[in-house]
């Protein structure tokens, strides 16, 4: 519970004069209008834009008939001394998806390079033939399934707030591109939206009796 | 297609540059350039992908000419992702 107090305060902290902050969003946001109507091909649309905040909704153009993934709402509070907040929500309602909620936990395929002898003699290749572990790692993260999930990545005020990635500080990134309205939205988009290309149904048939009369 | 040095439109952050192509080089070298008109500085040339409008990766050791861009094709310059989880 003070864990949760003490960020909720930190979220409130003011380090950055609102109008530096604003000036830097007010130009963020008007790079994005100058590529609005491509942002909107992509299935982009930023319904909301009121400083500190951004709500853009997240469809797909490339399915028939094209829905509704996600919405998002990026906070600029402190912009950029913090980077963005990125939170996933309802695209109707606002409100943050709890993990087991998620519409999607957008996979990212990682590679690793494995070396073992043992790998590449039980599939027959020779010694020098490189192999590479792939894994699909959600860049969405939470420990409960009713967490509100953080969306994994630098250039995200979550991922830097995280102990885990005291190692990574924001300042090795600001200034860099990560965490630019831009950065932020394509990253969504490339591991959350473009992936889907097709609707995937599951249809679990029951076999019953059907009776063409009940006898009296 | 581009078949002597051309100008191509290439989104930095979101922002519109216009850098020199030159079809006989690699793309890779319109990165520098790309960043260097869009005033992004802080990560390095290599720390960027050049995508086509449909979000295509692009091999960037490939030579400009071989791609058949023209004079309205827009490609994107995305900063690679860091590594998180």
């Amino acid at each position: 519970m003070l864990v949760a107090e003490s960020k909720c305060v930190r979220d409130r902290e003011l380090l950055v004069d609102p109008a530096v902050s604003r000036a830097k969003f007010d130009r963020e946001l008007a790079r994005y209008r100058e590529r609005a109507d491509e942002h909107c091909q992509r299935g982009w649309w930023l319904l909301a834009a009121e400083f500190p905040e951004v709500f853009v909704v997240f469809a797909t153009p490339q399915t028939k008939p094209p829905a509704v993934v996600f919405g998002a709402i990026l906070d600029f509070t402190n912009y950029d001394y913090w980077p963005p907040s990125v939170r996933l929500v309802d695209p109707f309602t606002r409100v943050p998806y709890a993990a087991k909620d998620l519409p999607t936990v957008l996979n990212r395929r990682t590679t690793t390079p494995i070396a073992e002898h043992e790998a590449r003699a039980a599939l027959g290749l020779p010694d020098d033939v490189g192999l590479k572990s792939m894994l699909d790692q959600p860049l969405m993260q939470w420990y409960d399934p009713e967490d509100v999930p953080f969306l994994c990545l630098p250039g995200v005020r979550e991922y830097h707030d995280h102990p885990g990635h005291s190692h990574d500080p924001w300042l090795r990134h600001r200034g860099g591109g990560a965490g630019t309205l831009h950065f932020l939205l394509e990253q969504l988009y490339r591991y959350g939206v473009a992936p889907i290309t097709r609707f995937q149904v599951q249809l679990v048939p029951q076999v019953g009796f059907a009776q063409a009369d009940v006898p009296t | 297609m581009l078949d002597h040095k051309e100008l191509l439109t290439v989104i930095v952050n979101g922002e519109s540059v216009q850098v020199e192509a030159n079809p006989q080089v690699p793309l890779r070298t319109i990165i520098p350039e790309a960043l260097h008109k869009a005033e992004v500085v802080g990560q390095p040339p290599e720390n960027w992908d050049v995508r086509d409008a449909q979000d295509q990766l692009l091999d960037l050791g490939q030579k400009i000419g071989t791609f058949g861009f023209t004079a309205s094709t827009v490609l994107s310059l995305s900063l690679k992702a860091g590594v998180g989880g």
